[in-house]
């Protein structure tokens, strides 16, 4: 009977203090319900919720931006990974939180374009405003040099002789890199098999390998290898195609008469029904961050560069995705 | 040599000695507590290297990965939870010896062997780091899926009394390895329609539930009145390692430290992986098995010389190939791209000096590592004097920030609290947790690799027979099993004509 009393008092404590954990002091200071000015703001902590894992691309960048907080802004910025459900789960919490300004959150254009064809999702663009631009993506498809397929016509031509192409993927269906690549091979109409991996470098890996015939890769996994000359770029999905250094230009496939396009983004966005003044505050502490030479440092540092985009440019890309996306999307389901 | 030579220059500067032992020290405090990892010590002190030149920033990380790996161990040895995954394996003897009053003992042996593994590892990463590179890239799905294979193999020897529970604890935990969204086909698997469980289930959060959360509710059977035992704390620290101990240590260590630059040089896999086969290998190979998991000091030695000998050589397909060898690494290599040096196949020719003093620093981290974990030993072995009634309350809150700090969210609390239950009265049923771990870390590596495969092969099951590392590997997970059953068949043949006499 004790050890049943002592037991049952060990997972009260258990229960207790996880339920002490739920008392977030989200709450905003009772300043006798008035809206704050927005001269005042902010006066406490900003919180980033990131969708994407610890380490990412997005997520350095973000970090990055956060240490400028105290110097710029006056108050900390901090940035919370909230993983999972392809980045649903951090768009839920993002919307769920105050609109006082005080929570950005890091989207990016297929959690509007792509993922609700895949996940239950409660969240329209029109939730959010997107502040500015993060960065760009840009895809790449790559062979192994050894197979001396360095064009979309000798892919087909290798098709032909009755080989089935794997490609490699850098994540499932309903990630963004599996879906345009597959449909690459859809509309190029040639018997394909996709293998999916877990993120870039092991996609790339797979290629440089051998064990697949086509990979997927963005800047800057695939770029030492092409200039080793171990990897060939097919093409890219950029619709003027990409120019990278040590590379040169690499052509889009628009050139090269396929119709597919896609541009990967990220950027930094708020709850739509956050106070003008306090938007343009965020807005311009993230301008003046990527106006830092030392930021701009960083940045080349990983080979990326900023992208200083404006909420209608982004807004128009994102409409834009979603429009090919309802094309692209019946081609693979 | 022009470049070994001009590392050794870089190393030299002052500023490396100081910023090493503090990585460390933060290293082993984030590792000793439950929750908190060497890869979470890493992504904050990122920022704290921003103002630093890349050799020192880097030489601070990797002291921080080290010193976890190693400080991990110090949770596993004392309360039965290991800090980081990596550190699984030294609970089968390292929990014993405490419990023997050995715990000090325990720890400088977990040290030792901590610290061997480490200097062996960084001297592949020095001396063989591109050959090394050019046999990882001979691993495809078929490789990784035997690789795993064998892994899961070690449950026939960590669960000898009871090969059936074994395989009903690994089904369990190749079960909860399958909760999420499915990567290769897109659909989702025992969700119940949550959003939240779509990624799964976070390593660290089932470690705490199953280790942490479980072995306190184990121990609501412990009575402060009669059970606490009061040991001086000045006997504590005179137990030391006999010369005999480390003599028979020799072993464990070579080939754990072997076994963890092999493993670690495997992207994907990492150390805890290295220790159990490390474990079992050395098991297999002792004139004893029998003493293992009732507190024998090679135990702990073979598993810990495995996950510290993993750290190092988790490094080489990073460097040479920018593929991460696993988390902590994935990190490391942001960490590397912010100092300017992407990693990949043409960072030696255009950063070489950086790299040999980072190389080179390794080293001395290990070095460092002895010196520092000695002083921090003496401390920690007195965490066996607190009453358990106030340690249980101390370590229940670590692993419930720990857990929420993870992902930031009440959920994994909840997590592992189930897991806590679950494991809680699988281990009154006498299960082990271990199998149920493996069955979590290897069923995605396991499932992922062998799907991968399949498809590769057009759906022929003979890939993983005609390419020769896979093959090899099915080969001696087969004979490491076969193994096992004619020992315990000659184990209960004895038993049976002992007792007809």
């Amino acid at each position: 009977m004790k050890k049943f009393l002592s037991l049952a008092l060990t997972l009260l404590m258990v229960l207790s203090l996880a339920a002490c954990g739920g008392s977030d002091p989200k709450t905003p200071a009772a300043d006798g319900g008035k809206e704050p000015a927005a001269d005042s703001f902010p006066e406490k902590q900003i919180t980033i919720i990131m969708p994407w894992s610890l380490g990412g691309g997005p997520d350095t960048i973000a970090r990055q931006v956060a240490s400028y907080g105290e110097k710029i802004l006056g108050v900390p910025v901090i940035v919370e990974n909230h993983t999972g459900g392809a980045g649903t789960i951090a768009m839920n919490d993002a919307l769920q939180a105050e609109d006082d300004g005080y929570t950005m959150v890091v989207a990016n254009g297929p959690l509007f374009s792509l993922t609700p064809s895949f996940v239950n999702v409660n969240y329209t663009l029109d939730d959010i405003t997107p502040l500015i631009g993060m960065r760009i993506t840009e895809f790449v498809i790559l062979t192994n040099s050894k197979s001396n397929i360095t064009n979309i016509e000798e892919l087909k031509a290798y098709a032909e002789e009755g080989n089935t192409i794997k490609y490699a993927t850098t994540g499932g269906p309903g990630n963004d890199s599996y879906t345009m690549i597959s449909v690459l091979f859809k509309l190029l109409d040639i018997p394909s098999e996709a293998v999916p991996y877990d993120g870039g470098q092991e996609a790339i890996n797979a290629l440089v390998g051998g064990h697949v015939d086509v990979a997927i890769g963005s800047p800057p996994t695939y770029r030492d290898y092409v200039i080793n000359g171990e990897l060939n770029c097919l093409g890219t999905f950029i619709p003027e195609g990409l120019d990278v250094e040590g590379i040169g230009h690499i052509p889009s496939f628009k050139e090269q008469g396929v119709d597919v396009d896609f541009t990967g983004m990220d950027y930094f966005a708020v709850r739509s029904s956050v106070d003008d003044a306090k938007k343009e505050v965020l807005t311009n502490f993230i301008k003046e961050v990527y106006a830092d030479a030392e930021f701009q440092e960083f940045m080349a540092g990983m080979g990326m560069k900023a992208w200083e985009s404006t909420e209608s440019e982004i807004l128009d890309m994102v409409n834009a995705q979603s429009e090919a996306m309802s094309k692209y999307i019946p081609l693979v389901q | 040599m022009e470049q070994f030579l001009g590392g050794l220059e870089i190393l030299a500067q002052w500023q490396n000695f100081l910023i090493i032992p503090l990585g460390l020290a933060i290293g082993i405090i984030v590792g000793a507590i439950p929750g908190l990892t060497s890869d979470l010590g890493i992504i904050l002190c990122i920022p704290l290297t921003y103002g630093m030149d890349p050799t020192m920033a880097i030489l601070m990380l990797l002291a921080i990965y080290c010193g976890g790996t190693y400080g991990g161990s110090i949770t596993a040895i004392l309360i039965n939870t290991p800090g980081t995954s990596a550190n699984a394996a030294t609970l089968f003897d390292g929990y014993p010896m405490t419990v023997k009053g050995k715990a000090f003992k325990a720890l400088q042996m977990a040290l030792f062997a901590s610290t061997i593994g480490g200097l062996i590892s960084a001297l592949a990463l020095l001396f063989l780091a591109p050959q090394i590179a050019k046999i990882t890239l001979l691993f495809g799905p078929a490789e990784y899926f035997a690789l795993a294979v064998f892994g899961l193999s070690v449950i026939a020897g960590v669960s000898n009394n009871s090969i059936f529970k074994g395989l009903i604890g690994a089904c369990i935990g190749l079960f909860m390895a399958t909760v999420g969204m499915d990567n290769i086909s897109g659909t989702t698997r025992f969700t119940f329609g949550s959003n939240r469980l779509m990624s799964g289930i976070d390593l660290i959060i089932a470690l705490i539930g199953l280790f942490a959360i479980s072995e306190i509710m184990m121990k609501s059977q412990y009575d402060p009145r009669t059970d606490h035992k009061t040991i001086s704390a000045s006997s504590i620290t005179r137990d030391k390692i006999t010369k005999d101990e480390y003599r028979r240590c020799r072993k464990p260590i070579a080939l754990g430290s072997l076994i963890g630059v092999i493993i670690g040089a495997t992207p994907g896999t990492g150390g805890g992986l290295a220790a159990f086969i490390a474990y079992n290998q050395t098991k297999q190979s002792s004139k004893h098995p029998e003493t293992f998991g009732q507190g024998e000091i090679e135990g702990v030695a073979a598993s810990e010389s495995a996950n510290n000998g993993a750290c190092g050589a988790t490094m080489i397909p990073m460097l040479t190939l920018g593929v991460p060898g696993d988390g902590a690494t994935a990190i490391l290599m942001g960490a590397f791209m912010i100092h300017g040096m992407i990693p990949g196949p043409t960072l030696f020719k255009e950063q070489g000096n950086i790299l040999y003093a980072i190389m080179l620093g390794l080293i001395v981290v290990n070095v460092f590592m002895y010196i520092i974990g000695n002083v921090f030993t003496r401390f920690y072995a007195h965490i066996t004097r607190i009453p358990y009634e106030i340690l249980a309350a101390i370590v229940l809150t670590f692993c419930i920030a720990g857990a929420y700090s993870t992902n930031n969210r009440l959920y994994d609390i909840y997590i592992i609290l189930i897991f806590g239950i679950v494991a809680y009265f699988l281990r009154r049923m006498d299960f082990q947790l271990v199998p149920i771990l493996l069955g979590i870390v290897l069923g995605p590596l396991a499932e992922k690799n062998f799907r991968r495969a399949l498809v590769l092969s057009d759906g022929s099951l003979d890939i993983f027979l005609t390419r020769p590392i896979s093959c090899a590997f099915i080969v001696i997970a087969i004979g490491s099993i076969a193994l096992f059953a004619w020992r315990n068949h000659k184990a209960k043949m004895a038993e049976k004509q002992a007792g007809a006499r």
